[in-house]
């Protein structure tokens, strides 16, 4: 018998394991997976987004085994994303189809088709809510009940004006390039990257950009975007042409009947940003003249800060300036991710004794060689 | 819902794509590979790179060693593993020359590698110009074209300001007489271990996205000036306070009751074989 | 086959070619319980087996003027999609088509300085690759040197030479023989003509 190895590190991983557990639990409270999908609803959509993989469940499921740690659920549905097959790829999905619950434009009054407020929290008084510390499930279901019931009763009073397009809405943008005030877009065939299976190069394709950004972590792109509209990048701000949330059909080809045929495969919930920026455009005559620049940023869920955000960096990094780091595709790109940049900072941790051993060895030969001089 | 668990956690295309950068870096001798890099069960900068190398070669007659900073025991060295033998089913080691694959950070072992082994090296940061420029678009235009001025112009300042070059871990090797590289961070007592070494070389990185090979049998000269020659990390006159072994790399401890400081081979694995050698000698 | 037989025999192969990319020069067997038969198809059934285990949806492929089965049971069995032979990632020169493999060769992407990695994987199959014409081999991952023996219809050695002048950029080849056995020739390994034949 001779000597064996330390098993610490196992114990002590199996002993963490077990106190974060018994801290959890030691309250004797189990909030459900259900109840988190039905009332934490924007912690589930910005987990989804920012985990690039569009499942509520999923998404409330790890929101509960991390504790509500938003970059840590993200973290786990990446992870699991990485052990799923790709089958198929869906077609072109044209946002012009979006079923459409809330709708504003910050640039016109009046925009074809309606403003639409929906439900929003921006005009709602962020004063504490003291009453939702006693709210039950009853006190949900009475209100919700009730609410209906109004809704009934008010939509049969004007069922006559009901439309059987019911949340398609023309897009504002359609009408500005109509007016030549926004240049129509070249149109590209080419197929859009795929980040999570092919490499990224710089300097990026768009599609790769817009990928990195819809998955980015909501404050860090919130925050870059911010940087640039306040003075590093431009110094005025731009204006919301378009801000929709709803819901999107999806749609998959295959050939399974025999033929090549599309099917409907589900629709997801999106917030679509249409921002104007100040930019030069080409007219008919001139070469450059002074027009509206789009910004364009789409986002899994109800995500109005970060779709808006994701529109101005998109169009920063498609337009660069002179010494604007938020159109410095490296310095955005490589920094916003979510998993990478909380996994980086977090391996700090990690032990590093074997290099900094080297690190002191270079620092005492230095030294050493230095006080003999 | 999604309850089985996929051999080597990997989907199958994603591991079709990690080994086709494997086998194009091998061919490459140096050159950093990109890849789309998948997110794994552990964090990012924790080793995900190694370990997608690791998941992507994997088979049933393996036998893997995980070690982080010299130790099979470590916290992370243990995570690592647990997570491979969990989704695998095949057997580990601590002994080094029974492994067929050994994943590690920051160290190679002691024990000299043979052929048929491969040895995969987790890379925080694969760039070795990357402290001279940060744009990546423009250190791949420089390693295209041979460019490696910078690295050179780095040690040259170090040079000026303090004598001799200021690298700690991760000192930049020459692969075949064309691409510098980054080891990662091994100690500059580890680097004459990767010049002609029996065993394949793979190094990943999960973050920054890349793979990388020094193959069997390959050239690496850890970069240097004629008149200021490269230099390992010297333990003048210090020995393991355990084995008495000195050619080997020394943790620095101290000792909680005295305040001494005392060394210690940090190959924990090496370690324990010499202890065990020895008693089995006395005991014969 | 299910995934799960697939998936522990992709993994066998790919160590296999692994290997012998990184031990240049020297054979390496494919396990016979690896390689299923493919009847309806002229290639040997190793290389079917290996370009399953590399090819997939991202891989464009050109096989010779292979017939129009070959391409199709490729398509199928890997997902794979047919590429002119300057566009592709993988190019397989059948052991039967030996009159325009030269031209194919020659028509591989090589990479760029920048990108080298994007260059072509070149299969070639041959009568054999233990014995045949004799070369004695350097670079890295060979001991020094080593003698290797390819009996193949046509000069590949010349069209590999031209491809592969200015490192990184190069091509890649593997060479498998009927029984199983391949040889890998990275683009760093150097070659020169040995007289004689070697085992025959």
């Amino acid at each position: 018998m001779g000597y064996v190895a330390v098993q610490g590190g196992a114990e002590a991983i199996k002993e963490a394991n077990l106190l974060a557990e018994y801290n959890n639990c030691r309250a004797g409270r189990a909030i459900s997976v259900e109840d988190i999908r039905e009332n934490l609803k924007k912690m589930v959509d910005s987990v989804m987004s920012e985990s690039s993989l569009y499942s509520p469940e999923l998404a409330a499921l790890a929101i509960k085994q991390a504790q509500g740690d938003p970059a840590e659920a993200v973290f786990l549905l990446r992870a699991h994303r990485s052990t799923l097959p790709r089958l198929y790829f869906t077609t072109v999905t044209d946002t012009a189809h979006m079923r459409v619950e809330r709708r504003i434009s910050a640039a016109f009054k009046d925009i074809p088709g309606g403003q639409i407020l929906g439900d929003s929290p921006d005009y709602r008084h962020r004063l504490l809510d003291y009453a939702l510390c006693a709210q039950s499930p009853a006190d949900a279901q009475d209100f919700a009940r009730q609410y209906e019931a109004n809704i009934r009763e008010a939509s049969e009073r004007t069922s006559a004006e009901q439309s059987g397009n019911r949340g398609r809405l023309p897009k504002l943008v359609d009408f500005l390039r109509s007016q030549n005030l926004v240049s129509n877009p070249d149109l590209s065939d080419e197929p859009p990257h795929d980040i999570t299976t092919e490499p990224l190069v710089f300097p990026s394709a768009r599609s790769s950009r817009l990928q990195i950004l819809t998955r980015g972590m909501t404050g860090a792109v919130t925050a870059l975007g911010y940087a640039k509209i306040r003075g590093f990048g431009i110094s005025h701000h731009p204006n919301i042409g378009e801000l929709r949330v709803g819901s999107l059909p999806l749609h998959i080809l295959s050939d399974l009947s025999g033929a090549q045929e599309e099917y409907y495969i589900g629709e997801i919930e999106a917030t679509e940003a249409e921002i104007f920026m100040e930019a030069h455009c080409r007219g008919e005559e001139a070469e450059n003249v002074l027009g509206i620049g789009l910004g364009y940023g789409l986002c899994f869920g109800r995500n109005e800060t970060k779709a808006i955000a994701m529109g101005v960096l998109e169009h920063s990094m498609e337009n660069p300036g002179p010494g604007d780091p938020t159109s410095d595709e490296e310095f955005v790109l490589l920094h916003v991710d979510a998993v990478e940049s909380t996994g980086f900072v977090s391996h700090l941790k990690l032990p590093h004794y074997v290099t900094f051993r080297s690190k002191l060895d270079r620092i005492r030969n230095i030294r050493k060689e230095q006080s003999r001089v | 819902m999604f309850k089985e668990k996929h051999f080597a956690f990997l989907d199958e295309s994603s591991k079709k794509e990690i080994r086709r950068a494997v086998l194009k870096a091998v061919a490459i001798p140096g050159y950093q590979v990109p890849f789309a890099s998948r997110e794994l069960p552990i964090a990012r900068g924790w080793g995900t790179g190694g370990l997608q190398i690791t998941l992507s070669l994997i088979g049933e007659d393996d036998i893997v060693k995980v070690i982080d900073q010299g130790s099979d025991e470590s916290v992370n060295a243990v995570s690592l593993r647990n997570l491979i033998q969990e989704t695998t089913n095949v057997r580990s080691t601590i002994r080094t020359q029974e492994a067929t694959l050994i994943q590690t950070r920051h160290r190679i072992p002691e024990t000299p590698l043979k052929e048929g082994q491969i040895l995969i090296l987790q890379v925080p940061l694969p760039e070795p110009l990357r402290n001279v420029e940060p744009s990546e678009y423009k250190t791949k235009k420089l390693h295209g074209e041979g460019d490696y001025s910078g690295a050179w112009l780095k040690m040259f300042e170090d040079i000026m300001r303090y004598g001799q070059t200021a690298t700690g871990a991760d000192h930049p090797v020459c692969v075949d007489g064309r691409y510098v590289m980054a080891p990662s961070p091994i100690p500059r007592f580890d680097n004459p271990k990767l010049d002609n070494s029996p065993a394949l070389l793979l190094f990943g990185a999960g973050r920054e996205k890349k793979i990388y090979a020094v193959p069997p049998y390959t050239q690496v000269v850890s970069l240097a000036f004629d008149d200021y020659p490269f230099r390992r990390e010297r333990f003048a006159g210090e020995k393991c306070r355990l084995t008495g072994l000195s050619d080997v790399y020394l943790d620095e401890l101290t000792d909680e009751t005295t305040g001494e400081i005392y060394y210690q081979i940090n190959d924990s694995s090496y370690l324990l074989e010499h202890l065990n050698r020895e008693t089995e000698m006395q005991t014969e | 086959m299910d995934n799960k037989t697939r998936a522990y025999r992709t993994q066998k192969i790919f160590r296999k070619v692994l290997q012998s990319m990184a031990y240049v020069g020297r054979p390496v067997r494919i396990p016979k319980e690896c390689i299923s038969e493919y009847p309806d198809n002229r290639l040997f059934p190793a290389t079917m087996e290996i370009l399953q285990t590399l090819l997939d949806t991202t891989t464009g492929f050109f096989c010779g003027d292979a017939d129009e089965n070959t391409v199709r049971e490729i398509r199928l069995r890997t997902s794979a999609y047919p590429e002119k032979p300057e566009a592709a990632d993988f190019i397989v020169i059948p052991a039967d088509a030996a009159e325009n493999a030269a031209r194919h060769v020659e028509a591989a992407k090589t990479g760029t300085i920048y990108d080298p990695h994007c260059s072509a994987t070149v299969l070639i199959e041959c009568r054999s690759v233990l014995r045949g014409s004799a070369y004695l081999c350097r670079g890295p991952g060979i001991d020094a040197a080593i003698r290797i023996a390819v009996q193949c219809s046509w000069n590949w050695e010349k069209s590999r030479r031209e491809k592969n002048t200015e490192f990184p950029l190069g091509i890649d080849c593997i060479f498998v023989d009927g029984e199983g056995n391949l040889l890998s020739l990275p683009r760093t390994a150097k070659l020169d003509r040995q007289p004689g034949k070697e085992g025959v």
